[in-house]
């Protein structure tokens, strides 16, 4: 079975950008939003790239989750639009770990909760897909 | 506790310490390996929707003129001639805005230099840091070693000159040469025509739960009157190291618009078999003869049998399939 191999930095900038896309529903204000979020993580590392706190960038977007709110009629279609009419922190939570970029210990640790907490998350924004188990 | 879990197991991810525990606690189950399964169906459909959102090489380019003006204004160092040149981001137009459904394999094609330097790691930097070095030490070890060569080359014989020309061309052709031998030996062990379409025809199978199959409990090799009477699959042929493999289920579906047999079989690993009339797909492969095809989630191996093409296939590595087929073929 395939395993988490060591992202690159331009695996990690799409990563963000996806997230960002979920959930700000708009490409521009996601690509706006990846500039600022790395910019400033750049900065903290002493503009030295390999100083840089990859996960850190999601942590950075999970604080501004909220400044992101769901659009009635976002520029995403399928199952991003899906995603991002989700709530918080379900949305944030289902979509970082689809973004398959992180471990979900990770994902946990950055949305400050445990594990449990974080696939009670997972299975409820499955739920809201209108996923049901056959 | 494990089943807990559950909603995180993913393929990608089961390799991590309470997600593996987790996933060898529901291997047990039947209920909840088929809930799994259905729930990575269910991702897979999202993994697949998010990675056709990308940035563009043009936008990835542009984060990365960002970076490097960035640095650029806080360096000291920097003539102020080279300053005037690189535009300040601000000033740039603002980027149009682009669709979000980029293909994602479009994407990854470029990978810019900055963007990727970080996959060097800490040691290899400093490695990197090391060469350049010497390189910058000083005029007098410089000097020296240029006279030194000039010295070198002036003792040096014309004979010398043309023996060393020589040789250069020599270790050339032999190189290409080499090369060559190995594309054609390349060709020759695991290349035939139709590779793509094997491939294509594995990744039919990510859509599989098993439902489709026809229950049919017997080894491969008594399936030929099921599969004449359900399809007039009249060249229907197993290799015999799969003869005496014992069946699942059994059905014929559409792959291009001809028939396909394929079997659920299970003998030291679960396995999924593909037959069809070579010659339908365009595939030409000698008889008796393994190579391997490498899905995008499938590993496939295939031989010709008489007027069949078989193709055997599971999820795993390459080095699987090598594994599996040599321990097949050696029985």
């Amino acid at each position: 079975m395939p395993g988490l191999n060591a992202p690159t930095a331009y695996d990690y900038v799409q990563a963000l950008y996806r997230l960002l896309a979920v959930q700000s529903g708009s490409s521009s204000a996601a690509e706006s939003a990846v500039k600022e979020i790395f910019l400033e993580a750049f900065e903290d590392a002493g503009k030295q790239l390999e100083r840089l706190d990859f996960d850190g960038l999601f942590r950075t977007a999970f604080r501004k989750r909220d400044s992101y709110p769901r659009k009635a009629e976002p520029e995403l279609n399928g199952w991003a639009g899906r995603l991002h009419q989700l709530p918080e922190p379900e949305r944030f939570s289902i979509t970082l770990f689809c973004l398959e970029i992180l471990p979900p210990t990770t994902i946990a640790e950055i949305t400050g909760t445990t594990l449990d907490t974080l696939a009670e998350r997972v299975a409820k924004a499955r739920k809201e897909l209108n996923f049901h188990l056959s | 506790m494990s089943e807990r879990l559950l909603p995180l197991v993913r393929p990608i991810y089961e390799t991590q310490g309470e997600i593996a525990d987790a996933r060898r606690v529901i291997s047990k189950s039947p209920a909840l390996r088929s809930q799994l399964e259905h729930q990575t169906q269910f991702d897979d459909q999202i993994v697949s929707a998010l990675q056709t959102i990308a940035l563009t090489d043009q936008q990835i380019e542009q984060l990365e003129n960002l970076l490097v003006d960035n640095s650029a204004t806080e360096s000291v160092e920097t003539p102020p001639a080279h300053e005037a040149v690189t535009e300040p981001v601000e000033a740039s137009p603002a980027p149009e805005p682009v669709p979000l459904e980029i293909p994602a394999a479009l994407a990854a094609t470029v990978v810019p230099e900055i963007l990727t330097h970080h996959a060097l790691s800490p040691s290899e930097a400093k490695e990197e840091a090391k060469t350049e070095q010497p390189a910058a030490s000083g005029a007098e070890e410089e000097a020296a070693k240029k006279e030194e060569e000039e010295e070198e080359k002036a003792e040096e014989p014309p004979r010398a000159r043309t023996v060393t020309i020589m040789a250069a061309v020599g270790i050339g052709i032999i190189a290409t040469i080499a090369l060559v031998a190995y594309m054609i030996w390349d060709q020759m062990t695991n290349g035939f025509s139709g590779r793509d379409q094997v491939a294509e025809l594995l990744e039919t199978a990510n859509t599989l739960n098993g439902d489709e199959f026809e229950a049919v409990n017997t080894t491969t090799a008594n399936l030929k009157d099921w599969f004449f009477l359900k399809s007039d699959m009249h060249w229907f042929a197993v290799p015999k190291e799969f003869a005496d493999t014992p069946t699942l289920g059994c059905r014929v579906s559409k792959f291009k618009g001809i028939d396909v047999g394929e079997i659920l079989a299970k003998d030291d690993r679960e396995v999924l078999m593909f037959l069809f009339h070579p010659a339908d797909l365009g595939v030409k492969i000698r008889k008796r003869k393994w190579a391997i095809v490498d899905g995008e989630n499938w590993e496939g191996g295939v031989t010709a049998v008489e007027d069949c093409c078989f193709v055997v296939a599971f999820k795993g590595k390459h080095s699987d399939m090598e594994e599996y087929l040599k321990k097949k073929v050696k029985k």
